[in-house]
């Protein structure tokens, strides 16, 4: 079992830009305006406590446009893909948007903004970016039988410092995970895709097609379908290969994130619902959508909304209600019987006379 | 014209008996769930447990797996009870009488889940400790853990005061009350 202890690395880094992204959109009422046109630059800093990652293919993908007041709109590029970055506030979403463009990026092949490599001292600079917000991800770095992970991640340009001030020069420093070695023997793998659509699961598809790759080659598409639960597994030797999956959803009901935990990648569909019944919370207004040139509904909406009652002030008092019944009934079935044996003699008596 | 009457009468009686089984099957209707079969599953694909962390999330509805036609946003856990429950998606008294049900909110936010005082559903609730440890594992193996602080009970259903994170309920035929366990 490869350990994706990673993923806990990976958040720590995660977690400074969330909080960024979290001051950013506060910042829509309280700081000062984005200056959109500004130039941007960012230079990340890979390195451990062993050593510093040198030869490290980093690519950047300009995901989304930002205006003055902290709104994203995603770019030509991204706009197909059933992602809503406006609605997105904690830091476990941002890791699966991550995770979820990742994904799509190696399905479609997408160029990346930029690319280049890390120097000796693991540091690899973009300059001449365009405001906006920046997925960043890496090529698989390998040294002898260890793999050392990095995982994709978000990040705003401009960013506010410390003193809450934007900052369009930024620097970073991703965390590497715990190394891997592969076992080379066989593993198994597993996709489940689960569904936020309370109250709507009638609108959910028959099936959904989900594309397996390794190492960025599609190796197959899978019908899943919920006869077998919404699941499906498949075997592999553990060689250090890099496996990742999209899902395809017909029509535009659904937004998805995919994030992969150990060797299970878990699909969530997010029905995005009608404006009325999933409007979102009007005093959240920078989370809203309104910006977003794709034009979907955000989807989003506070779970107290839709929670569907039986409209019952008490609920499971059901034996109450049980036992006036079979009183009910058995005060019934005698009173048919005696109804009955009355009935048959007064037609005997009717009869005689 | 009085054995008409009579035979009328009978006729009544008769359709009232035949209605009054028909609702008492329909009441006590009970959702087909093999509770051990449905946590295998469940298990069978979740990944790796990791820490659930408390974040503000506009969206705080679940995520639900599918498991046989039943959709499902959890997995609760008292181990001093030695508990293992799936949690129903939401609130359906006929599935409430096999597994716990989601009554309203969000593990992300604050969750009520009421079940029937039966095996393999709550009937281990009015026995419940302060200061034992609950669980709950959303659908993506995000564990959050939690400790009893308040068992109590009320005649009626009043959750006004229950501003828990996590709130379980069941109804006791018995004593004609309902005991509410709040965990923080």
């Amino acid at each position: 079992m490869k350990s994706r202890s990673s993923t806990r690395f990976f958040i720590l880094i995660t977690g400074i830009f969330v909080i960024l992204f979290a001051f950013s959109a506060a910042a829509l009422q309280t700081y000062s305006p984005i200056d959109t046109e500004r130039e941007c630059s960012l230079k990340l800093t890979y390195h451990s406590k062993e050593k510093y990652f040198e030869g490290m293919e980093i690519q950047i993908f300009h995901v989304a446009d930002v205006s003055s007041d902290s709104k994203y709109t995603l770019t030509d590029t991204f706009k197909a893909y059933p992602i809503n970055i406006n609605a997105i506030t904690s830091q476990t979403e941002w890791d699966s948007a991550a995770s979820t463009l990742t994904a799509y990026i190696i399905a479609d092949s997408v160029s990346p903004t930029q690319k280049s490599v890390t120097d000796k001292n693991g540091i690899v600079r973009f300059t001449d970016l365009k405001t906006g917000l920046y997925l960043v991800r890496w090529t698989k770095n390998q040294t002898k039988d260890t793999i050392y992970g990095f995982e994709p991640f978000m990040i705003a340009l401009p960013s506010l410092d410390d003193n809450a001030e934007w900052t369009y020069d930024v620097d970073c420093y991703p965390k590497p995970g715990e190394p891997d070695t592969p076992t080379n023997e066989e593993i198994e793998y597993k996709v489940v895709v689960l569904w936020d659509d309370l109250g709507f699961e009638d609108q959910r598809p028959d099936s959904v097609q989900v594309e397996v790759f390794k190492d960025g080659v599609s190796v197959g598409i899978y019908t899943v379908t919920e006869l077998e639960n919404w699941t499906f597994t498949w075997t592999a030797i553990d060689d250090g290969s890099v496996w990742t999956v999209v899902e395809y959803v017909t029509g535009l009901k659904y937004d998805v994130t995919v994030t992969r935990f150990g060797n299970v990648f878990t699909i969530v569909n997010y029905y995005r619902g009608t404006a009325e019944s999933r409007k979102p919370d009007n005093t959240n207004s920078y989370y809203t959508n309104s910006n977003n040139t794709n034009s979907r509904n955000t989807g989003y909406y506070n779970s107290s909304q839709t929670i569907r009652y039986d409209s019952n002030i008490n609920p499971l008092k059901t034996g109450t209600h049980s036992n006036s019944l079979v009183y009910l009934m058995v005060v019934s079935i005698i009173s048919g019987i005696i109804s009955v044996t009355l009935a048959v003699n007064g037609r005997r008596l009717n009869d005689d006379q | 014209m009085m054995i008409n009457r009579k035979y009328a009468a009978c006729g009544l009686l008769i359709i009232a008996a035949i209605a009054a089984s028909v609702l008492i099957i329909t009441v006590n209707r009970k959702a087909d769930i093999n509770v051990s079969e449905v946590i295998q599953k469940i298990e069978d694909v979740l990944p790796p447990y990791i820490e659930g962390k408390s974040e503000m999330r506009y969206n705080t509805e679940m995520p639900m797996m599918s498991i046989d036609g039943h959709d499902y946003v959890g997995i609760l856990e008292i181990p001093s009870k030695q508990i293992k429950l799936p949690v129903c998606s939401c609130w359906d008294e006929h599935i409430a009488k096999s597994i716990p049900c989601r009554y309203s909110g969000s593990i992300y936010s604050d969750l009520i889940i009421g079940g029937k005082n039966k095996k393999d559903n709550f009937d281990f609730l009015n026995t419940v400790d302060i200061g034992d440890t609950v669980s709950f594992v959303d659908m993506t193996g995000q564990i959050y853990n939690y400790k009893v602080n308040s068992v109590y009970h009320k005649k009626e259903f009043d959750i006004e005061g229950a501003e828990s994170k996590l709130v379980m309920f069941t109804y006791l035929n018995d004593v004609s009350k309902y005991v509410f366990v709040t965990c923080e």
